[in-house]
């Protein structure tokens, strides 16, 4: 029998903590629809569209589908090249910790160290206005992020599994596939979704690598509004509320893939 | 039998390529600028006390709030697990505060920690209770006896309130996933010779799950202690020494000097030393645990 006293009070706490969790999301709800906003306040005296209709003209499609596709291949391949470096430390028996540590200590690094060498070299060996210079840097920052997310898991699969693969013969490519991808499925959707999320609100990169309209991410067009003259705040708030709507749905599409993917019966 | 541990080139090329890549473009701009002569690390041995302050000030901000968010978190993370909520709902919800980039997250909290038009005032005013003023740099006044680097004011209570906004969500959903890992027959079987829900989480989940919550804390330690744009909605880039945390401070020397900004960042880098070594002695210990 299903105890119904403590799951219906636990129940309640979590709705309240999630409407206390939405107040500041709604609170920019009402900014994008009010028509007065002072100094970020919305004032509800009426309602308007204007400042979503004025996102259309600011190039928010072509913001919405750069975004899409930095972060995308970031996350893609940051968490790729964190899953070699976590089988790898999988199948050694010693322990590879300095090269995490040397790997970890990158996020130890300021952004004021990084930023000005970084963007230089990119744009002197790439160009300007590149989207594979931004996707370079969020990939190195996707790979430290998946890195600190794979490793653990990985680590758990060694005592489990790796002995039996080893005395049945079984190749590193078939170990990988029947086992690695399968165990760790968990981890390695977690470690996209991070990293897609990372990538999806970077702002200093993306702000100063990309400057011409048709290259801008959605953070970069959020910058745009806010001027040394004045805030627009109801572009803002409009925006801010399509950049959540967009990943929620991002990650609903995700989730559902990953999940039909690895529920899918077995060819062999 | 096939002897993996000698090595396997097919999983050591790509490991090491990927490492290659790090490198390049993590490290290699550095030396390469450094090499043009337009960073002057030398310039760190004229870092005085007020900037030693900034960098102490930030390990205890920081360290305040990694304790603020793991309690939190692993509280929110305990309550899922036993209502059964799956970690991918629970990641959804972090995923509502985290589409929200930093620097707006830090606008939109800016206009709602407002003294006297934020909604968080109209709250605490509808209930009855005094204004904050948030966004100043006015003690908190709790404790009393602190003074210096340790004296916790308004500014940077809403720094971590809006950090906390931001990540406490994806720290709960993080540490479901490490209870979640916890064998679910060993739990049934503990709750049955328990009892309680409550014995079962302190003496059976956490302590199962304690390397990866310690991960998780050292992870977010690392964000929170070179966090950028919060700190720079609510300092701003002209912030004075005794308000703002380090990163809003290299931020307003990056604004007139980048020399002394990198040097800065250098202080910054050494000052993480003791956590780069306690981060070392936990893989260790971890990794070893699972070699046994």
């Amino acid at each position: 029998m299903r105890a119904r006293g403590p799951s219906s009070w636990l129940t309640w706490v979590l709705v309240c903590l999630a409407i206390l969790w939405c107040v500041p999301l709604l609170w920019a709800l009402a900014g994008s629809v009010a028509s007065d906003v002072y100094a970020g306040r919305p004032t509800p005296s009426s309602l308007t569209w204007d400042h979503w209709r004025s996102l259309g003209q600011a190039g928010l499609l072509r913001s919405l589908a750069n975004s899409v596709l930095v972060a995308f291949i970031s996350a893609a391949t940051g968490t790729a090249m964190a899953l070699t470096v976590a089988v790898h430390f999988l199948v050694r028996r010693t322990p590879r910790s300095g090269m995490v540590l040397g790997l970890f200590v990158g996020k130890l690094v300021p952004v004021a160290v990084l930023l000005i060498p970084q963007v230089w070299l990119l744009r002197s060996t790439l160009g300007p206005n590149t989207l594979l210079g931004l996707v370079l840097v969020h990939s190195l920052t996707a790979f430290l992020v998946a890195l600190v997310l794979l490793v653990p898991g990985a680590q758990g699969l060694r005592d489990q599994y790796l002995d039996e693969m080893g005395v049945l013969g079984i190749g590193m490519a078939a170990f990988v596939r029947r086992i690695v991808f399968p165990e760790m499925r968990t981890h390695i959707a977690l470690a996209f979704v991070v990293t897609f999320m990372t990538s999806w609100s970077e702002f200093a990169y993306a702000n100063l690598l990309l400057t011409l309209p048709a290259r801008r991410t959605l953070p970069v067009l959020l910058g745009q509004f806010m001027t040394a003259y004045q805030m627009l705040w109801g572009q803002m708030y409009a925006l801010t509320v399509v950049s959540v709507a967009v990943t929620l749905a991002v990650l609903l599409v995700g989730f559902a893939l990953v999940n039909r993917a690895m529920t899918a019966p077995k060819s062999a | 039998m096939r002897d993996w541990s000698s090595g396997n080139w097919t999983v050591a090329v790509p490991a090491w390529l990927a490492v290659g890549f790090a490198l390049a473009i993590g490290v290699l701009p550095v030396l390469l600028y450094a090499a043009r002569g337009d960073l002057d690390y030398g310039a760190m041995t004229a870092l005085n006390s007020r900037d030693l302050e900034s960098l102490m000030r930030s390990v205890a901000v920081s360290s305040v709030g990694v304790a603020a968010q793991l309690g939190a978190g692993l509280t929110l993370a305990l309550l899922l697990y036993w209502r059964g909520v799956g970690w991918r709902v629970a990641f959804l919800a972090a995923a509502a505060s985290l589409a929200v980039s930093p620097l707006v997250a830090g606008l939109i909290w800016a206009s709602f920690l407002d003294y006297a038009q934020g909604g968080m005032n109209l709250i605490l005013g509808a209930l009855g209770l005094p204004g904050i003023p948030w966004l100043s740099g006015r003690p908190v006044g709790y404790p009393p006896q602190l003074t210096g680097y340790s004296e916790l004011n308004w500014g940077q209570v809403s720094t971590l309130l809006i950090d906390s906004w931001l990540w406490t969500p994806f720290v709960a959903s993080l540490c479901l996933l490490f209870i979640k890992q916890v064998p679910r027959a060993l739990v049934e079987s503990a709750l049955i010779e328990s009892g309680s829900r409550l014995r079962v989480s302190l003496r059976v989940l956490l302590p199962l799950a304690l390397p990866g919550i310690l991960l998780i804390g050292l992870y977010r330690f690392l964000d929170l202690y070179r966090a950028f744009e919060v700190n720079y909605v609510i300092f701003g880039t002209s912030a004075p020494g005794q308000l703002a945390t380090t990163r809003a401070y290299v931020l307003s020397y990056l604004a007139r000097n980048h020399t002394a900004a990198a040097s800065l960042s250098i202080a910054q880098l050494l000052l993480a030393v003791p956590f780069v070594i306690a981060l070392l002695a936990y893989m260790r210990v971890a990794l070893m645990r699972t070699d046994r």
